[in-house]
């Protein structure tokens, strides 16, 4: 995306958030200040508080008044919906994008996606940690660090909580399907000290044996030589296709196993 | 009055009408967040000392200001602090087609939205506030943008992201 672009999306969003959010409100220091001034362990009746606990009262009362002796809830968790199994993706079908911009932060770094796009036939799915690394010229970038974002704990197996019908696989729609399914990664780039003499390619290699070379168009401002380059890799966003109705295909058995993420 | 009650008042000043607006999204209601406001400021100026100085003072001061949010809520802690609010528009008729744009995104994504677009912190600040990494401040913001762009029929950003995607 072009800078102006996403600039020009951001004062959009921005104006209308604040012009649909805008009301004055009153300013009142000296309110601050008292409260600052008095001990810090008493709880402060605002007016809303005491609207609040009022309020509270005056249902706990009713609800006491009005006592059935049913349990008025009864928290029962969803049936576990079997996960879909759609086939792994063959290596020559998966291709990919890569994708650099600069975001406004006082914390120098790069943020990007990766694009995965399914050449296939049908409608795949991804499984385990992709491998990677940077060529310069071809040749590994040593000085690199590879790895998730904290909250991450696999690149190809979307978070059970987000994503209930899917809870082991990440989907890639074919390159026919509209953009919202396709498959992206997201990741962040910071501290490239390296002289980028020659062309500079993000190496992927999915555990499915696709292995991606996406040239690299833009590089991290360099923060301390001392330190390496880091790369922290987000988890894959899946397509949201439909769940799988046939039973497990053939091919999802000779997937490779779990690779660790690594340089 | 010391300096960095100064600074506080000072941030008060210039930035009250952001963190009302801002917090107002975040916990869905004016007069809370008008609350919230004034109890971070207060707490602020109670621990001043605290501040480093290793960061921009309003973005430690939202720091408190989302821990206030948190606290006030009168619920049980059961969640992470930047899942633990579900954001919204409190008057959804300002603004009927962005408030339904909004409601499609997760939680977390609308509170990164909130503190991206109406306080106006940069991803750095948003990463400390909602104890996330920069990068993933970076693809929430990615993913909102482009469901925002795709829910309020901005074009261009579409047409960039297919371009972005067939390179």
């Amino acid at each position: 995306m072009k800078r102006h672009e996403t600039d020009k999306l951001d004062r959009l969003l921005s104006s209308r958030l604040k012009n649909a959010l805008g009301e004055d409100g009153r300013a009142d220091w000296p309110d601050v200040c008292g409260r600052a001034g008095t001990s810090r362990a008493l709880w402060r009746w605002s007016r809303r508080r005491v609207l609040v606990v009022a309020g509270v009262l005056v249902l706990i009362a009713g609800a006491a008044g009005a006592s059935t002796g049913i349990i008025p809830w009864l928290k029962t968790e969803p049936a576990q919906t079997p996960p879909p199994v759609y086939p792994i993706c063959a290596a020559n079908d998966v291709t990919g994008a890569l994708y650099l911009h600069e975001v406004p932060s006082s914390r120098p770094g790069l943020s990007g996606e990766i694009t995965l796009l399914n050449k296939g036939e049908a409608n795949c799915a991804l499984q385990g940690d992709p491998k990677v690394s940077l060529l310069d010229d071809g040749v590994n970038v040593a000085n690199l660090q590879v790895g998730l974002f904290p909250e991450v704990k696999s690149v190809f197996t979307p978070d059970s909580k987000k994503y209930s019908y899917l809870a082991s696989q990440t989907l890639i729609g074919r390159v026919t399907e509209p953009l919202e399914q396709k498959s992206w990664i997201y990741l962040w780039w910071e501290n490239w000290c390296g002289q980028n003499s020659g062309k500079l390619d993000l190496r992927l290699e999915i555990p499915n044996g696709t292995t991606l070379e996406l040239p690299v168009t833009k590089v991290p401002s360099c923060v301390d030589s001392a330190k390496p380059s880091l790369l922290s890799l987000d988890q894959a966003q899946g397509a949201h296709l439909p769940p799988a109705e046939s039973p497990p295909f053939a091919r999802r058995s000779s997937q490779t196993g779990r690779e660790s993420l690594s340089r | 009055m010391d300096r960095q009650t100064r600074a506080i008042e000072d941030v008060y000043a210039r930035r009250y009408q952001g963190f009302r607006s801002a917090l107002a999204g975040i916990v869905g209601d004016y007069e809370l967040a008008h609350d919230v406001v004034q109890e971070s400021f207060a707490r602020a100026l109670t621990s001043r000392n605290d501040y480093r100085g290793d960061g921009a003072l309003e973005a430690w001061i939202w720091t408190i200001a989302l821990r206030t949010a948190f606290e006030m809520r009168g619920r049980p802690i059961e969640q992470e602090l930047v899942d633990a609010f579900e954001p919204e528009l409190p008057r959804p008729d300002r603004d009927e087609e962005l408030a339904t744009a909004l409601r499609v995104l997760s939680p977390r994504r609308r509170l990164v939205v909130f503190l991206r677009y109406v306080a106006d912190l940069d991803y750095a600040e948003i990463a400390r506030v909602c104890e996330i990494s920069d990068g993933t401040v970076a693809a929430t913001l990615a993913q909102a943008k482009a469901a925002l762009a795709s829910s309020l029929g901005n074009s261009d950003r579409l047409q960039e992201l297919r371009e972005a995607a067939e390179r």
